[in-house]
């Protein structure tokens, strides 16, 4: 089945055949879940959101026009669950920050540049630039950067103008980067080049 | 220019090295679970119909079945019910009805009646299952 393509899995589900949902949900769980977590920073949110996401594709297949991806499709059903999820937080008083699980181990690697960190590291510290980054920010350079999205993938999935990404993406790239360049120098002494 | 595509490159290299992030344990079991327990409530409305319908028919049936032996042990003139005030009266409309319907046009009536019934469940039911 892991060989099957998006559209044949889902004319198995819409033929009566809903347990086939299931591929769909494995094939695309950690990045409707990457998408989420970047957008909500918490875990449990995040997981949530994801389910939620795949809960609504799931009622939406039957209306779903094969015009548009369905991966496009599906994560801009998850990031909009991951933007409401966001908003209702924000009119909360208390909001609970986001910090990574992995702390750095020590500094021995001081005065050497980010390639020559453990893998964890800069895990570490690439996340942490991330998070300096606006939600939508963030979820916007994953989905470009990671997820190699197109500008046009990226205007169907958050509904922003094509102009209004390009900008976005530029000033969070310059952020990020300064970012790391920033945690690299104060925390390790790093020069990031 | 050159500076824009080396950071992109720098930017593409950096969410590659930073990679996806996974959800806990069971995710996909507990995405399931939800998932048929949206698509259940559809079913669940002939299921419990179902029921319901076996059991009125079994009570019917039954007081069905007891007037017809009712009015067959009137015709004859055995009575199988005790002879309380109640029994009395029921026995008294029974032998007024018998007066018009034979027990035989009785008994083709009550199956007509269920057979109709269960086309019209089945209808209903077929009707239920092509629209989800």
């Amino acid at each position: 089945m892991a060989d099957k393509t998006d559209k044949e899995i889902v004319t198995l589900v819409l033929s009566g055949k809903p347990a086939e949902f299931k591929w769909i949900v494995d094939r695309y769980r950690s990045r409707v879940y990457t998408i989420a977590n970047r957008i909500l920073r918490n875990r449990e949110d995040a997981e949530e959101a994801a389910q939620d996401a795949f809960i609504s594709c799931f009622r939406g297949l039957q209306g779903f026009q094969w015009d548009s991806g369905f991966r496009t499709w599906l994560y801009r059903i998850a990031y909009n669950q991951a933007i409401s999820r966001l908003r209702e937080h924000k009119s909360l008083p208390h909001v609970q920050s986001y910090e990574p699980e992995h702390e750095p181990v020590g500094h021995s690697v001081r005065n050497s540049g980010l390639d020559k960190l453990e893998l964890e590291d800069k895990r570490y510290y690439i996340n942490k630039a991330l998070m300096a980054l606006d939600e939508d920010d963030a979820a916007l350079v994953t989905l470009y950067y990671y997820e190699e999205l197109s500008v046009e993938e990226l205007h169907e999935i958050t509904g922003l103008s094509r102009s209004n990404i390009k900008v976005k993406l530029f000033r969070a790239r310059r952020q990020m980067l300064d970012e790391l360049q920033d945690l690299l120098k104060m925390e390790t002494g790093i020069i990031y080049d | 220019m050159t500076n824009l595509i080396n950071e992109d490159s720098q930017m593409r290299s950096l969410l590659n090295t930073l990679g996806a992030d996974e959800p806990g344990e069971g995710f996909t079991d507990r995405v399931m679970g939800f998932i048929s327990q949206a698509v259940e409530p559809a079913a669940r409305p002939f299921k419990l119909r179902k029921g319901t319908l076996l059991l009125y028919g079994i009570i019917f049936l039954a007081s069905q079945l007891l007037t017809v032996v009712a009015i067959l042990n009137s015709r004859s003139g055995v009575s199988s019910v005790p002879a309380t005030d109640y029994n009395g009266i029921i026995n008294g409309i029974l032998a007024d009805i018998s007066q018009f319907v034979s027990p035989e046009l009785l008994i083709i009536a009550i199956c007509l009646f269920w057979i109709l019934f269960l086309l019209d469940s089945l209808i209903k039911r077929t009707k239920l299952l092509k629209h989800n």
